[in-house]
């Protein structure tokens, strides 16, 4: 049997637990939304970031990637950076690697005496065609598919998960 | 557990605390007329909890402070169900502080030795107020631009140091960026800061002084009926909040939310109108001119003020009996009466006035067409620049400009159909352009009869040129294929066939067209060059300067858009013109059989 005091207590505890689930389920919901959303996305495909003519034979060039129309949030914004590609034309191919670090993600460099990239963050190094030579990184470099139309240069840019051997896309 | 507990207190202390807090003694017993300092409180706890979600997703910046709230509004789940409390919220703790004030004077408890527990209230109600007039300006919508616009007029008004505050506020000369940061700033940290002290101060000297019981009670009375705060007021309280979020959450919901308006334009007129607890400052400024005006907007929120702040100090009175106080209890009956009176008076003027139920008609679909917009995101020039979305902007000038000649096309945006059917003419004068025009299928039916109604019938120029007009092209088969392919190639289309396209300019350079049209170059005559005709290049040159060489010449009759509308204006219109070709005709009736 519930006296008077246990009776009040159980019916502030109802009260009190039916404001809090009423305002937790909402704010829950409201605040997970970002994950696993498309917050920051655009125009899919390939993005043109040169042309063949200005690549040098056999010297790595960076070259930003511009997105034509990128959605981020509430707004729509044109031509922004996405980030960066390490293009190398030989004769009439032209290959192309994320600057993007396989290690933690800090900007690759290239030292051209010694023909190699190279990370400043925590001295990871890769040959010309990418593989790791040295350092931290778990894997070499990320390849992005190149194509050609005409003389311009398509880059299909994208991210992967950094730090893991594997090369897994996000 | 229970040893857990116990190692906590006996670090913290903690159950002294709570009992401390729990068994306070309620004066005379519980009371249902004691719960609203609760309800204030418990309410204020909801605002910083909706606040700081609200916070989550807003971005305090003159191009992306619509945007972000539009988000919120329409994008983020329940996004609209927090906003919706956070607003009413606001309407509530006035509510309740008012409830709450007038419990206190009715029971005289501002009396000695509660001076400093009410002067703290007072200024509590202020900071509620200075919140609302905040918040309202951060969506940076019509309805918010406007009303603060007016608000900060006001302190502009103020004698000797007005301009330099109203520039100190809004953060310079004209409302932007430094607007909305110095609001937020002051809605999120300055204000909340304030009423947190404020509220600490206000329940600690409560404590001291304890509640104030019922008027006409002696000493042993009271002491017999005098009860521990928990359980029974603290149930009492409870239930008031709960009853409280329930009328509040069923209000958000039964509304969806709070109104949302179109984008702040500084160009627009809007009739701005503050939350319904400033309406009083509102109507008193439509009866007060000239120098009385700053009187009415500052200094009678100063009188009552004023009167409030000193009630404690008047009232000295040796009977706490509310009849025996009636002068200082009637005055506040004044000033709640007299607010109501305005607020009354405010929305009959607004019920009556039918040109403002049709521009707040108006206003209303603005802003549900930005809302929608909005979904394509919102461009980085900030949220008027959602207007360009979907090529609205440019269907706007098309109704605005070419409607009353051309007649409405059929692809037009639902939200401009009423418009466009207002300016459709009773006889149209100009050709019809409508989805398919220049299209395959409209050059056929143009080459086939140019006389026909709907392309050059009704141009009365055209027409008087008799014998030079532009006959049928008198072309069949596999050579009006040709030439309507060329001619069709020359709108820019990308599906144009490059042989049959190469067929058409032979046979136009070897027949007839050629005798009055040029291809390159400009014809010196009456008939418009063929090279690439139907672009948009053409069309803009055709719009800016159809009497140009290149298009009418002499026998141009439309107005000339140069210098009437911008280059980007012009080049918007081309654009939405161009993309008609491209949009299925939806009645066939301007688009003729070939
Ligand atoms: S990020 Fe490049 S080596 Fe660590």
């Amino acid at each position: 049997m519930l006296n008077r005091r246990g009776l009040l207590k159980l019916a502030s505890a109802i009260i009190g637990g039916a404001i809090t689930a009423a305002m937790a389920v909402p704010a829950v919901r409201y605040l997970v939304f970002p994950v696993r959303e498309r917050i920051v996305g655009g125009t899919t495909g390939p993005l043109a970031v040169a042309d063949l003519h200005d690549l040098p034979d056999g010297t790595p060039v960076r070259v930003p990637v511009r997105a034509p129309d990128q959605r981020d949030a509430w707004s729509r914004s044109p031509l922004v950076t996405l980030g960066a590609v390490w293009l190398l034309r030989k004769g009439d191919t032209v290959t192309a690697l994320s600057a993007t670090c396989p290690h933690l993600g800090c900007s690759v460099d290239f030292d051209a005496g010694a023909g190699q990239y190279r990370c400043p963050c925590h001295t990871s190094s890769f040959a010309l065609d990418g593989a790791r030579s040295t350092g931290p990184a778990k894997r070499g470099m990320d390849p992005i598919s190149v194509k050609l139309d005409g003389t311009r240069v398509l880059v299909e840019f994208r991210r992967f998960t950094l730090d893991i051997a594997a090369r897994v896309a996000v | 557990m229970r040893r857990a507990l116990d190692w906590l207190d006996e670090r913290t202390g903690y159950r002294s605390a709570l009992g401390h807090a729990l068994d306070e003694p309620v004066i005379g017993g519980a009371s249902w007329l004691y719960v609203f300092g609760s309800v204030l409180t418990f309410i204020l706890v909801l605002q910083i909890v909706t606040g700081i979600l609200l916070a989550m997703y807003y971005s305090a910046s003159a191009s992306d402070a619509w945007a972000s709230v539009a988000y919120i509004q329409d994008r983020v789940p329940f996004g609209w169900f927090v906003r919706g409390l956070h607003a009413h919220g606001a309407s509530a703790m006035v509510i309740v502080a008012g409830l709450h004030l007038m419990q206190v004077a009715t029971y005289g408890a501002y009396r000695r030795p509660r001076e400093v527990t009410w002067l703290i209230g007072v200024l509590l109600l202020g900071l509620i107020l200075a919140f609302a007039l905040t918040g309202y300006l951060l969506p940076w919508d019509q309805k918010g631009y406007w009303a603060t616009k007016v608000a900060t007029g006001i302190m502009g008004s103020s004698p000797v140091i007005g301009g330099a505050l109203q520039q100190f506020v809004q953060g310079g000369n004209e409302y932007g960026n430094l607007t909305l940061t110095r609001f937020f700033a002051l809605h999120v940290f300055v204000l909340p800061a304030l009423v947190i002290v404020g509220v600490v101060a206000h329940i600690a000297l409560f404590r001291r002084h304890a509640v104030t019981p019922r008027w006409g009670r002696d000493e042993t009375w009271l002491a017999a009926r005098t009860t521990p705060f928990w359980p029974t007021q603290a149930t009492y309280d409870i239930a008031a909040m709960g009853a409280a979020f329930a009328v509040l959450a069923a209000i958000t919901i039964s509304t969806g939310g709070v109104g949302l308006e179109a984008p702040a334009d500084p160009g627009s007129g809007f009739d701005a109108r503050p939350e319904w607890y400033f309406l009083p400052l509102f109507q008193m400024l439509k009866y007060f001119h000239g120098p009385m005006e700053t009187f009415a907007a500052l200094g009678v929120p100063a009188i009552v003020g004023g009167v409030l702040l000193s009630l404690p100090f008047v009232d000295r009175s040796p009977d706490r009996s509310p009849w025996r106080r009636t002068p200082y209890l009637g005055a506040l009956c004044c000033i709640v009466l007299g607010a109501g009176a305005l607020i009354y008076l405010a929305r009959a003027d607004d019920a009556a006035d039918r040109a403002l139920a049709a521009r707040v008609e108006q206003a209303g679909v603005q802003a549900r067409l930005a809302r929608k917009l909005a979904a394509d995101g919102v461009p980085p020039q900030g949220g008027m620049a959602v207007f360009e979305n979907r090529g609205y902007a440019a269907q706007r000038l098309f109704v605005q400009h070419c409607v009353s000649c051309h007649g409405a096309p059929s692809a037009l945006m639902p939200e401009l159909a009423d418009e466009a059917r207002l300016l459709e003419p009773a006889a149209r004068s100009a050709p019809d352009l409508d989805a398919g025009y220049g299209s395959r299928a409209w050059l056929r039916g143009f080459l086939a009869n140019p006389d026909a109604p709907e392309y050059m019938g009704r141009v009365k120029k055209v027409q008087a040129l008799g014998e030079n007009r532009m006959p049928p092209a008198g072309l069949a088969g596999a050579e009006l294929d040709a030439v309507v392919e060329w001619l069709y190639a020359q709108t820019g289309a990308r599906d144009a066939k490059p042989e049959l396209v190469a067929q058409g300019y032979t046979l136009i350079e070897e027949g007839k067209c050629t005798d009055c049209h040029m291809v390159d170059g400009e014809t010196p005559d009456i008939a418009p060059n063929l090279g690439e005709r139907g672009s948009r290049e053409y069309l803009e040159s055709f719009i800016a300067r159809p009497d140009r060489l290149r298009h009418f010449g002499k026998a141009n009759e439309m107005p000339v858009f140069h210098g009437k509308l911008s280059e980007e204006e012009i080049r918007a219109l081309a654009g939405f013109v161009h993309s008609l070709s491209s949009m299925p005709a939806a009645t066939g009736k301007v688009v003729a059989k070939p």
